[in-house]
Protein backbone atom coordinates (compact mmCIF):
# COMPACT_ATOMS: atom_id res chain seq x y z
CA UNK A 1 0.00 0.00 0.00
CA UNK A 2 1.36 3.04 -1.26
CA UNK A 3 1.30 6.38 0.76
CA UNK A 4 -1.25 8.17 -1.27
CA UNK A 5 -3.66 5.22 -0.28
CA UNK A 6 -2.56 5.81 3.41
CA UNK A 7 -3.41 9.71 2.64
CA UNK A 8 -6.70 8.98 0.63
CA UNK A 9 -7.80 6.84 3.70
CA UNK A 10 -7.04 8.93 6.34
CA UNK A 11 -8.94 11.20 4.61
CA UNK A 12 -12.31 9.63 3.83
CA UNK A 13 -12.11 8.28 7.52
CA UNK A 14 -11.66 11.88 8.88
CA UNK A 15 -14.85 12.83 6.60
CA UNK A 16 -16.82 10.02 7.58
CA UNK A 17 -15.92 10.39 10.87
CA UNK A 18 -16.68 14.31 10.75
CA UNK A 19 -19.64 13.63 9.13
CA UNK A 20 -21.21 10.89 11.75
CA UNK A 21 -20.44 13.77 14.76
CA UNK A 22 -22.35 16.35 12.59
CA UNK A 23 -25.47 13.55 12.31
CA UNK A 24 -25.29 12.68 16.13
CA UNK A 25 -24.91 16.53 16.83
CA UNK A 26 -28.15 17.39 14.56
CA UNK A 27 -26.23 19.58 12.52
CA UNK A 28 -27.43 17.51 9.52
CA UNK A 29 -31.41 16.51 9.50
CA UNK A 30 -32.16 13.65 7.37
CA UNK A 31 -35.62 14.39 6.25
CA UNK A 32 -37.01 11.29 4.08
CA UNK A 33 -39.97 11.89 1.23
CA UNK A 34 -42.18 9.75 2.82
CA UNK A 35 -42.02 11.08 6.47
CA UNK A 36 -41.81 14.01 5.23
CA UNK A 37 -45.33 14.00 3.32
CA UNK A 38 -46.78 12.16 6.48
CA UNK A 39 -46.08 15.07 8.53
CA UNK A 40 -47.80 17.19 5.96
CA UNK A 41 -50.95 15.54 5.54
CA UNK A 42 -51.44 15.49 9.40
CA UNK A 43 -51.30 19.13 9.29
CA UNK A 44 -53.17 19.98 6.77
CA UNK A 45 -57.05 21.44 7.85
CA UNK A 46 -59.08 18.41 7.33
CA UNK A 47 -62.41 18.98 5.54
CA UNK A 48 -65.30 16.51 4.88
CA UNK A 49 -69.11 16.56 3.27
CA UNK A 50 -71.88 16.96 5.73
CA UNK A 51 -75.55 17.51 4.48
CA UNK A 52 -76.91 20.36 6.42
CA UNK A 53 -80.67 20.98 7.08
CA UNK A 54 -81.45 25.05 5.71
CA UNK A 55 -84.83 26.35 7.39
CA UNK A 56 -86.88 28.60 6.34
CA UNK A 57 -90.79 29.99 6.96
CA UNK A 58 -93.22 29.97 3.84
CA UNK A 59 -96.68 29.76 3.86
CA UNK A 60 -97.14 29.73 7.46
CA UNK A 61 -95.23 26.29 8.11
CA UNK A 62 -91.24 25.95 8.93
CA UNK A 63 -89.63 24.12 5.53
CA UNK A 64 -86.38 22.59 5.36
CA UNK A 65 -84.13 22.07 2.21
CA UNK A 66 -81.29 19.91 2.38
CA UNK A 67 -77.89 20.18 0.83
CA UNK A 68 -74.52 18.79 1.21
CA UNK A 69 -71.52 21.35 2.62
CA UNK A 70 -68.08 21.00 3.00
CA UNK A 71 -67.48 20.93 6.67
CA UNK A 72 -64.37 22.21 8.19
CA UNK A 73 -62.52 22.22 11.74
CA UNK A 74 -63.07 26.52 11.85
CA UNK A 75 -66.14 26.87 12.85
CA UNK A 76 -66.33 30.26 11.09
CA UNK A 77 -66.00 28.98 8.00
CA UNK A 78 -68.79 26.87 8.54
CA UNK A 79 -70.88 29.26 9.93
CA UNK A 80 -69.97 31.08 6.02
CA UNK A 81 -70.86 27.70 4.34
CA UNK A 82 -73.70 27.35 5.69
CA UNK A 83 -75.21 30.72 5.79
CA UNK A 84 -73.86 31.46 2.35
CA UNK A 85 -76.14 28.49 1.21
CA UNK A 86 -79.27 28.93 3.55
CA UNK A 87 -79.06 32.89 1.27
CA UNK A 88 -78.85 31.08 -1.29
CA UNK A 89 -82.28 29.09 -1.11
CA UNK A 90 -84.00 32.17 0.16
CA UNK A 91 -83.14 33.59 -2.79
CA UNK A 92 -84.50 30.51 -4.78
CA UNK A 93 -87.72 30.65 -2.86
CA UNK A 94 -88.28 34.36 -3.37
CA UNK A 95 -88.65 35.37 -0.07
CA UNK A 96 -86.16 37.79 -1.29
CA UNK A 97 -86.07 39.59 -4.01
CA UNK A 98 -82.98 41.82 -4.10
CA UNK A 99 -79.39 39.20 -3.52
CA UNK A 100 -77.99 39.53 0.32
CA UNK A 101 -74.03 38.97 0.07
CA UNK A 102 -72.78 37.59 3.21
CA UNK A 103 -69.41 39.62 3.80
CA UNK A 104 -67.56 38.06 6.58
CA UNK A 105 -68.18 35.78 9.66
CA UNK A 106 -65.76 36.71 12.30
CA UNK A 107 -65.55 34.84 16.20
CA UNK A 108 -64.75 36.51 19.34
CA UNK A 109 -62.08 35.14 20.78
CA UNK A 110 -64.48 33.06 23.10
CA UNK A 111 -65.94 31.13 19.47
CA UNK A 112 -69.49 31.02 21.20
CA UNK A 113 -70.27 34.65 19.31
CA UNK A 114 -70.21 35.24 16.27
CA UNK A 115 -70.21 38.71 14.39
CA UNK A 116 -71.71 38.02 10.35
CA UNK A 117 -71.98 41.13 8.76
CA UNK A 118 -74.09 41.19 5.22
CA UNK A 119 -73.96 43.96 2.67
CA UNK A 120 -77.37 44.85 2.92
CA UNK A 121 -80.65 44.09 5.27
CA UNK A 122 -81.75 40.93 4.76
CA UNK A 123 -85.27 41.66 6.84
CA UNK A 124 -88.20 42.21 4.55
CA UNK A 125 -88.21 46.22 4.82
CA UNK A 126 -92.30 46.49 4.42
CA UNK A 127 -93.16 43.10 6.31
CA UNK A 128 -94.71 43.10 9.86
CA UNK A 129 -92.56 42.14 13.16
CA UNK A 130 -93.14 38.64 13.02
CA UNK A 131 -92.21 38.33 9.10
CA UNK A 132 -88.79 39.95 10.45
CA UNK A 133 -88.60 37.65 13.17
CA UNK A 134 -88.93 34.52 11.75
CA UNK A 135 -86.55 35.18 8.71
CA UNK A 136 -83.95 35.78 11.78
CA UNK A 137 -85.08 32.76 13.47
CA UNK A 138 -84.73 30.51 10.15
CA UNK A 139 -81.33 31.43 10.17
CA UNK A 140 -80.90 30.64 13.84
CA UNK A 141 -82.68 27.47 13.63
CA UNK A 142 -80.35 26.54 10.98
CA UNK A 143 -76.98 27.27 12.84
CA UNK A 144 -78.37 25.35 15.83
CA UNK A 145 -80.02 22.22 13.75
CA UNK A 146 -76.77 21.54 12.65
CA UNK A 147 -74.60 21.44 15.81
CA UNK A 148 -72.58 24.90 14.99
CA UNK A 149 -71.22 25.32 18.71
CA UNK A 150 -72.24 29.11 18.97
CA UNK A 151 -74.79 31.12 21.66
CA UNK A 152 -74.94 34.47 20.29
CA UNK A 153 -74.90 36.22 17.26
CA UNK A 154 -74.43 39.50 16.27
CA UNK A 155 -76.02 41.02 13.07
CA UNK A 156 -74.46 43.44 11.03
CA UNK A 157 -74.75 45.44 7.88
CA UNK A 158 -71.57 46.79 6.36
CA UNK A 159 -69.80 45.92 9.70
CA UNK A 160 -72.49 48.42 11.88
CA UNK A 161 -75.16 46.48 14.11
CA UNK A 162 -78.48 45.88 11.54
CA UNK A 163 -80.85 48.48 11.55
CA UNK A 164 -84.58 48.08 11.72
CA UNK A 165 -88.01 50.36 13.00
CA UNK A 166 -89.08 46.79 14.29
CA UNK A 167 -86.48 44.86 15.71
CA UNK A 168 -83.40 45.45 17.74
CA UNK A 169 -79.70 44.46 16.36
CA UNK A 170 -77.43 46.44 19.05
CA UNK A 171 -77.29 43.10 20.78
CA UNK A 172 -76.59 40.11 19.88
CA UNK A 173 -79.10 37.59 19.45
CA UNK A 174 -78.94 34.09 21.48
CA UNK A 175 -78.85 30.86 19.10
CA UNK A 176 -81.86 29.66 21.76
CA UNK A 177 -83.85 32.13 19.72
CA UNK A 178 -86.49 34.19 21.59
CA UNK A 179 -90.10 32.69 22.57
CA UNK B 1 -79.71 52.19 37.34
CA UNK B 2 -79.27 49.80 34.63
CA UNK B 3 -78.63 49.54 31.04
CA UNK B 4 -81.02 50.86 28.25
CA UNK B 5 -81.45 47.61 26.65
CA UNK B 6 -82.35 45.84 30.00
CA UNK B 7 -85.20 48.17 31.33
CA UNK B 8 -87.82 45.93 30.74
CA UNK B 9 -86.61 43.54 33.68
CA UNK B 10 -87.79 45.93 35.94
CA UNK B 11 -91.40 44.63 35.07
CA UNK B 12 -90.89 41.27 33.86
CA UNK B 13 -92.89 39.55 35.89
CA UNK B 14 -95.82 41.86 35.67
CA UNK B 15 -95.66 41.94 32.04
CA UNK B 16 -95.63 38.23 31.81
CA UNK B 17 -98.81 38.23 33.95
CA UNK B 18 -100.41 40.16 31.74
CA UNK B 19 -99.30 39.45 28.51
CA UNK B 20 -100.90 35.60 29.45
CA UNK B 21 -104.35 37.23 30.59
CA UNK B 22 -104.24 39.12 27.21
CA UNK B 23 -103.49 36.13 25.39
CA UNK B 24 -106.12 34.08 27.65
CA UNK B 25 -109.30 36.19 26.09
CA UNK B 26 -107.81 36.43 22.62
CA UNK B 27 -107.28 32.89 22.36
CA UNK B 28 -110.47 31.65 23.97
CA UNK B 29 -112.64 34.42 24.62
CA UNK B 30 -115.38 35.43 22.80
CA UNK B 31 -113.92 37.38 20.08
CA UNK B 32 -111.28 34.08 19.46
CA UNK B 33 -113.43 32.79 16.31
CA UNK B 34 -113.30 36.19 14.55
CA UNK B 35 -109.17 36.28 14.68
CA UNK B 36 -106.09 34.11 14.53
CA UNK B 37 -104.12 34.63 17.41
CA UNK B 38 -100.24 34.34 16.73
CA UNK B 39 -99.39 34.20 20.38
CA UNK B 40 -97.43 36.47 22.91
CA UNK B 41 -93.95 36.20 21.67
CA UNK B 42 -90.91 38.03 24.25
CA UNK B 43 -88.51 40.19 21.42
CA UNK B 44 -86.02 42.40 21.32
CA UNK B 45 -88.88 44.88 20.31
CA UNK B 46 -87.28 48.26 19.22
CA UNK B 47 -90.49 50.62 19.76
CA UNK B 48 -90.56 49.15 23.35
CA UNK B 49 -86.86 49.23 24.61
CA UNK B 50 -86.41 51.25 27.63
CA UNK B 51 -89.40 51.71 28.42
CA UNK B 52 -89.18 50.31 32.38
CA UNK B 53 -92.84 49.94 33.40
CA UNK B 54 -95.04 46.44 31.67
CA UNK B 55 -95.35 47.58 28.04
CA UNK B 56 -96.85 45.31 25.37
CA UNK B 57 -97.45 45.68 22.02
CA UNK B 58 -100.00 44.34 19.41
CA UNK B 59 -99.03 43.73 15.90
CA UNK B 60 -102.55 42.87 13.71
CA UNK B 61 -102.70 42.08 10.24
CA UNK B 62 -105.03 44.07 8.18
CA UNK B 63 -106.96 43.14 5.14
CA UNK B 64 -108.35 46.62 4.18
CA UNK B 65 -106.93 49.86 5.66
CA UNK B 66 -110.06 50.79 7.92
CA UNK B 67 -110.49 47.38 9.17
CA UNK B 68 -108.21 47.89 12.31
CA UNK B 69 -111.71 49.21 13.73
CA UNK B 70 -112.89 45.83 14.16
CA UNK B 71 -110.05 44.92 16.53
CA UNK B 72 -110.51 47.41 19.19
CA UNK B 73 -113.32 45.75 20.83
CA UNK B 74 -111.50 42.42 21.51
CA UNK B 75 -108.35 44.74 22.28
CA UNK B 76 -110.03 46.45 25.12
CA UNK B 77 -111.66 42.87 26.33
CA UNK B 78 -108.73 41.44 26.40
CA UNK B 79 -106.98 44.79 28.37
CA UNK B 80 -110.06 44.78 30.91
CA UNK B 81 -108.76 41.61 33.22
CA UNK B 82 -105.79 43.55 33.66
CA UNK B 83 -107.63 46.27 35.15
CA UNK B 84 -110.27 44.31 37.14
CA UNK B 85 -106.77 42.77 38.66
CA UNK B 86 -105.29 45.91 39.28
CA UNK B 87 -108.54 46.81 41.35
CA UNK B 88 -109.28 44.26 43.47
Amino acid sequence: MTHKSYALISALTFLLGLFTYAYLNHWIVFRFPSRAHQEQSQAAPSTSKKKVSLFFWKHDQWRKETTQLTWYQEPDKNIESITKAWLGVLEDEGLITTPVRLQSVLLAPSKSHAYISFDRNLLPQDGPTYEKWLRIEALLKTIRENDIPLTHIQFLVDHQPMLDYHLEFGNPWPVTGFQ
Amino acid sequence: MCPYDKAYLYSLQTTKKWSDLIAHTLRDGQYAHLMVFHGIYALPFAPLIGIKKPALAFEIGLKQKDSWKQFIEPIVASLAPIFEARIS
